[in-house]
């Protein structure tokens, strides 16, 4: 337990900044949306909402597995919802799930270019 | 082992193939809705070859569909080799479900032999995946065999460029896949380019291939292969077109031009959006993941098939989910081989999603602007059927990547060989049979209805229908022949009692000619006639059913007793009555009956080519006056009068009533909550954008109608300025703009009158304008009572609108409607007329005395008509050779209903009033003036007065509080009506009404009939030319005929009785519509002569299908000696 604190202390000097950016990030678009008229005519929820989750996959890069882990709980969100008949909740975790086939898209381009230019050198 | 254990697999995935085999029983087909077989293969396929059909209404071009010969072709094998009608559909869709297995089976073996994938499962998983699917499956309600062929063909195509792109492209490589890719798409073409559309999956596919591969190329510095890859498609394109040229060719030369025409009667863009939004309502990225998304899911999933099951089962639900689950897995997985393949899928994926997606959210909004941005993509409006397979595939390809890699990883966790050899067989046979059971409607056959009804497209064929057409295209000629009874005219279906419906012809599938009914596929001006003729026949018009016959080249007359008159909602005549109304025509007598259909024959008839001397000219709206003249007459259109004036017998004009549909119309407008109000600093941009984007150059009438929409839009700002409290500068500006709109209208409405070509629809826009405005004022007046400044601003609006609305009707009221008509005579010729109107067209008058009907030309005085059997005639009147506005005065319209009375209705108290001749081709309208003081559950029903018809019932709530002048229209176009039924009920229901209640809170009620008057004007003119030579014709095939005239002594007329269309060309003569749908030439010859009559596009077709032959030797003749490239 002790090690667990000690590492996560650990980790959260090292990554403050970004902690804090991502936070400042959500903050900034929490008071944009509620304070200046219409803006959330451009940035809707389900924008905003896209936003913040890639400045955080910006910030904290994940690998693949990790973000197929995270649409499978999307996935399993989803499901619960269409089960329950919420149809428009349900959706919106399949938006999610775009989202990081998107990213899990890029991330292996990447791969496979960094491959490719190795394998040329 | 592992080649047995292969062969196995292979063995029981092919199997599937026979599926259909379990959907047909003994003399059951497929028929029926969007699904065309040819049951009579070789006259089907003879037709097919011409560019112009004779097996659908007035004939029409085909060129669009020839590319369809291929399908049918092999739609028709079976029925070579003697197999009933049931076997050769069981063969033919055996072999298509054999097709859509084998090509993505052929795409992994493809690429697992060029190393770009390693999956070991991969290859008996996607073959049933791709063809188990509800896409798929919504296809095969009606063996959309256009669809299944593009579907088939585009793993094909990936099979070959995939693998080309493995190594360094050189001439040889694309050139040999070009050849390759260029003759799959030319046999699976998707039925020719009326399908066009279809093809937007594969161009989604083509456009991914080369985004990914030119970034891959740049990614990894080959930027030298870009090009011979844009060569590939650049030879790709060359080869296929020349390989379709048989098809091409025609299509861009003749039908391509009418593009704006296709989407113009579409509804325009805005019409298409909305057809869009409504096939895409459902297709969320979420239930595309799940595999899900199909629109007749959810329209009506109580009585859709089997969509309920897998909408609202937990296990099922729980099922779909699996699909996106294993799609991750196989993204998730390391792997050692080639990553590019997986990539390039998962790419096409998230791309096709979006299209097939369509405006659905979250980036419908793209695929909204695409539409409205490129040219021509609106024919991809039904995105989910255009763009889906793409998406399915490449899902399917992931979803069979991540099942075969969790299989391996199940069976690599073991080291027993026996436990070992036998998962390899038993897994992926459990998979296999878990996405079949999955989709079980594929097993059960329960596929074939839409509703709850028994309509179905699995129907069996009764046998006297094909015996019908044995002798129609035996006996029939040149003959067309009228089916009764009509369709009916919302719907336009062919339904029978033996459970078929489609808006195409059961004959059609038989290839039987010149068979003719209301339907879907004729043009307005021949629907009218025929409908006339309809109407002729109904009513035992003996002379006009003669005469409207011969025009139209009908001798026959099929009387279907088998035909689902009754069918809800899409009722028509009964065919007893038909019958009966036939067997009392002495000039028609019977000819033959087979089993439910009875066949009459006409005495005389005008053959397809004959002559005429002279023509009758026709201005305005359609007339039916010319039939009444001649037993054939030649009608022709006012433009031609000048050129010809001298063949012109008689000159009719039939003006159109300019008012008389505006109060047919339930016009409303409501005052929408403003998203940015007046005090924002936006609301400048809002401005800003009225004034950049708003109508220039409009006329008064557009101006007029523009500045009250702005009104409208200042009402509700004033609601919610008033209502937030805002600055009082600001209610005043918004104030000080409305009155401003109103003083802008005032000016306006003298020029709108002058100028405008129907004055009457703009003022009375106008009026309903500033009622609906004013009503909506005072309902938000008493909430605003304690803010006395606003209060006081309202006040003066209300006043501006009094003022506004005196000035209007002081123009033309909207009472004025009903007993003055307007008729505008545009650019008649000059001279005196016998004006007539038709006493049927008046409507249900108070007073129906001829003296007491008038008209007045212009300002002239009025005068009185006099009776005339069933017309009123108003003797001679002077047409100037200018526009005039003609005005029929009529007596007010009488109150058709009876005085209401209290009764119990399905135990509501109800006070009831009826109308017991109901005619339900009539439009009527009701009027009330009510308040509601005692009942929010106040409400009027409309229906037909029987109980146990709730269906067709309209449930009308009575607002409370307020005085309001109720205008409702009732006709079968607007509310649920039967057609078939004489009486209208109106009945006012609430708990407690007694009728005094009623009589305190209902005034004014009154039903009357909104008639549209026929006015006839004609003038006989008795020119004709002296003589008609002789006339007889040889049909060469149905897109030639040679016309041989002897003895002509001058001018004459020749008429082609087959739909007018440009391509029609002779050799002597000049081309014009003759009737309003049919070919006529001019003809200024004497002597002997022949004449030459063509359909060119057939020309082209001709000289395409040369083209096509002579590329297709010289492909094949590359490809062998090409065929070692790339090995």
């Amino acid at each position: 337990m002790e090690n667990r604190t000690k590492r996560f202390k650990q980790w959260y000097h090292q990554n403050l900044a970004r902690i804090v950016s991502l936070l400042l990030l959500a903050v900034i678009f929490g008071l944009l949306f509620v304070y200046v008229p219409y803006v959330n005519l451009i940035l809707t929820p389900s924008i905003t909402f896209a936003i913040l989750l890639v400045c955080y996959l910006t910030l904290f890069p994940a690998t693949t597995r990790r973000i197929v882990i995270g649409a499978c709980v999307a996935l399993f969100f989803g499901f619960v919802f269409s089960a329950l008949k919420l149809d428009s909740f349900a959706q919106d975790f399949g938006d999610i799930v775009f989202l990081l086939l998107v990213v899990i898209l890029i991330q292996h381009v990447n791969g496979v270019v960094k491959e490719k230019r190795m394998h040329k050198k | 082992m592992k080649k047995i254990s292969s062969y196995l697999l292979i063995a029981f995935v092919f199997l599937f193939s026979f599926v259909p085999f379990l959907w047909l029983g003994k003399g059951q087909i497929l028929l029926g809705y969007d699904m065309v077989y040819p049951l009579n293969t070789a006259g089907f396929l003879r037709d097919r070859i011409y560019s112009w059909t004779t097996t659908q209404g007035f004939d029409m071009d085909q060129t669009s569909i020839q590319g369809s010969l291929i399908i049918h072709f092999i739609d028709t094998i079976p029925q070579f080799f003697k197999a009933s009608p049931t076997l050769s559909q069981q063969f033919v869709f055996s072999f298509w479900f054999f097709l859509l297995l084998l090509s993505p089976f052929i795409l992994v073996k493809r690429l697992e032999k060029a190393g770009l994938i390693r999956s070991r499962y991969l290859a008996y998983f996607l073959p049933v995946l791709y063809a188990f699917n509800f896409y798929v499956l919504q296809a095969w309600w009606v063996a959309e065999r256009t669809k299944f062929s593009i579907v088939v063909a585009t793993p094909l195509m990936l099979a070959v460029i995939l693998p080309m792109m493995k190594k360094r492209l050189t001439f040889g490589r694309i050139l040999k896949s070009g050849i390759i890719c260029s003759l799959i798409l030319t046999i699976f073409n998707g039925g020719g380019w009326v399908g066009l559309p279809l093809f937007g999956g594969l161009i989604v596919i083509f456009v991914c291939f080369y985004i990914f591969y030119i970034f891959m190329f740049f990614a990894s510095r080959q930027r030298r292969q870009i090009w011979p890859l844009t060569l590939f498609f650049l030879i790709f394109g060359i080869f296929y077109t020349l390989l379709n040229a048989y098809t091409l060719l025609p299509f861009f030369l003749s039908v391509i031009r009418d593009y704006g025409a296709i989407v113009t009667s579409a509804g325009g863009i805005g019409g298409l959006i909305d057809w869009t939004k409504y096939i895409s309502a459902n297709a969320s990225i979420l239930n595309l993941l799940r595999l899900e998304g199909i629109p007749d899911w959810y329209n009506d999933q109580i009585f859709h098939p089997y969509s309920g099951y897998y909408l609202n089962n937990p296990l099922l639900i729980f099922g779909s989910f699996l699909f996106p689950f294993f799609a991750l897995i196989a993204l998730r997985v390391k792997r050692k081989e080639n990553k590019t393949t997986i990539l390039f899928f998962l790419f096409l994926l998230l791309v096709s999603i979006v299209f097939t997606a369509g405006t659905h959210k979250p980036l419908g909004f793209l695929f909204e602007l695409l539409m409205r941005v490129i040219p021509g993509f609106a024919a991809f409006r039904s995105a989910i059927f255009k763009f889906g397979y793409a998406y399915w595939l490449a899902a399917s390809f992931l979803i069979a990547v991540g099942l075969s890699d969790s299989i391996e990883w199940i069976i690599g966790k073991k080291k027993s060989r026996l436990f070992v050899s036998s998962a390899q067989i038993i897994f992926p046979i459990v998979v296999i049979c878990g996405i079949v059971a999955y989709h079980f409607p594929y097993l059960s056959g329960n596929i074939f209805h839409i509703e709850q009804t028994s309509i179905t497209t699995r129907v069996t064929l009764p046998p006297y229908i094909s015996d019908f057409a044995n002798w129609w295209n035996k006996n029939g000629g040149d003959q067309r022949v009228l089916l009764l009874p009509k369709l009916n005219d919302n719907w336009l279906f062919e339904q029978y009692n033996w459970n078929y419906m489609s808006l195409f012809p059961v004959l059609g599938n038989l290839a039987s000619k010149n068979t003719i009914e209301n339907a879907t596929i004729l043009t307005s001006e021949e629907k009218n006639i025929v409908t006339m003729l309809y109407a002729a026949i109904n009513q035992q018009n003996f002379k006009r059913t003669a005469a409207l016959s011969q025009t139209l080249g009908i001798k026959y007359f099929l009387v279907r007793n088998d035909f689902y008159y009754n069918y809800p909602d899409q009722e028509t005549d009964n065919p007893r009555q038909v019958l009966q109304a036939l067997s009392q025509n002495p000039d028609i007598k019977k000819v033959q009956s087979f089993g439910k259909w009875d066949l009459y024959a006409l005495s005389d008839t005008y053959p397809i080519v004959y002559a005429k001397s002279s023509a009758i000219a026709v201005f305005g709206a359609n007339t039916s006056e010319q039939y009444t003249m001649d037993n054939n007459p030649l009608t022709l259109d006012n433009d031609l009068l000048s050129s010809q004036s001298k063949t012109i017998s008689s000159i009719i004009i039939s003006p159109l009533c300019i008012n008389c549909t505006l109060d047919k119309e339930n016009q409303q407008f409501t005052v929408l909550k403003p998203v940015i109000l007046l005090d924002s600093k936006l609301y400048e941009l809002i401005q800003l954008r009225d004034r950049l984007f708003g109508i220039k150059n409009a006329s008064a009438d557009e101006n007029v109608i523009a500045i009250m929409g702005e009104t409208l839009k200042l009402t509700g700002q004033l609601n919610e300025l008033i209502s937030r409290d805002v600055d009082e500068q600001y209610v005043s500006k918004a104030r000080d703009m409305y009155l401003s709109d109103l003083n802008s209208v005032s000016g306006l409405l003298p020029k709108v009158l002058a100028t405008s070509q129907n004055p009457y629809a703009a003022i009375f826009s106008v009026e309903l304008y500033l009622d609906s405005e004013k009503s909506y004022i005072n309902s938000i007046l008493p909430s605003k009572l304690d803010k006395k400044i606003e209060f006081a601003d309202l006040e003066k609006i209300i006043q501006g609108i009094n003022q506004l609305s005196l000035e209007a009707k002081s123009l033309y009221g909207v009472d004025d409607s009903s007993i003055q008509k307007k008729y505008r005579i545009a650019s008649a010729i000059a001279g005196d007329y016998t004006l007539k109107v038709n006493k049927n067209s008046l409507g249900t008058l108070v007073d129906t005395t001829a003296s007491n009907v008038a008209i007045t030309l212009d300002s002239a005085p009025s005068i009185s008509g006099k009776d005339n059997g069933d017309y009123i005639n108003f003797g001679t009147v002077h047409v100037p050779d200018k526009q005039i506005i003609l005005t029929l005065l009529l007596p007010p319209a009488k109150n058709l209903l009876d005085s209401p009375t209290l009764q119990n209705l399905n135990g509501q108290t109800c006070m009831v009033s009826t109308l017991g001749n109901f005619d339900s081709s009539k439009v009527y309208s009701l009027r009330f003036r009510s308040k509601n003081n005692f009942d929010s559950s106040f409400f009027v029903a409309i229906d037909n007065g029987n109980v146990d018809t709730t269906s067709y019932r309209t449930l009308i709530p009575i607002s409370m509080d307020q005085v309001i002048d109720n205008r409702i229209i009732i006709s079968t176009q607007k509310i649920s009506l039967q057609r078939n039924a004489t009486n209208l009920q109106i009945a006012f229901c609430a708990d407690g009404l007694t009728p005094d209640i009623f009589l305190q809170n209902i005034s004014d009620l009154s039903l009357v009939e909104l008639s549209s008057p026929v006015i006839t004007l004609t003038r006989k003119t008795n020119n004709t030319f002296a003589k008609l030579p002789d006339i007889s014709y040889r049909e060469i095939d149905q897109t030639h005929y040679r016309v041989f005239v002897k003895n002509a002594q001058g001018p004459f007329y020749v008429v082609l009785n087959r739909r007018y269309a440009t391509g029609w060309r002779a050799s002597l003569g000049e081309h014009t519509i003759g009737n309003r749908f049919n070919n006529v030439w001019f003809e200024d010859i004497s002597g002997d002569s022949t004449i030459d009559i063509s359909y060119r596009p057939q020309r082209y077709f001709l000289t395409g299908l040369g083209i096509s032959a002579v590329s297709l030797v010289a492909l094949l003749f590359l490809l062998w000696k090409v065929r070692r490239y790339g090995k």
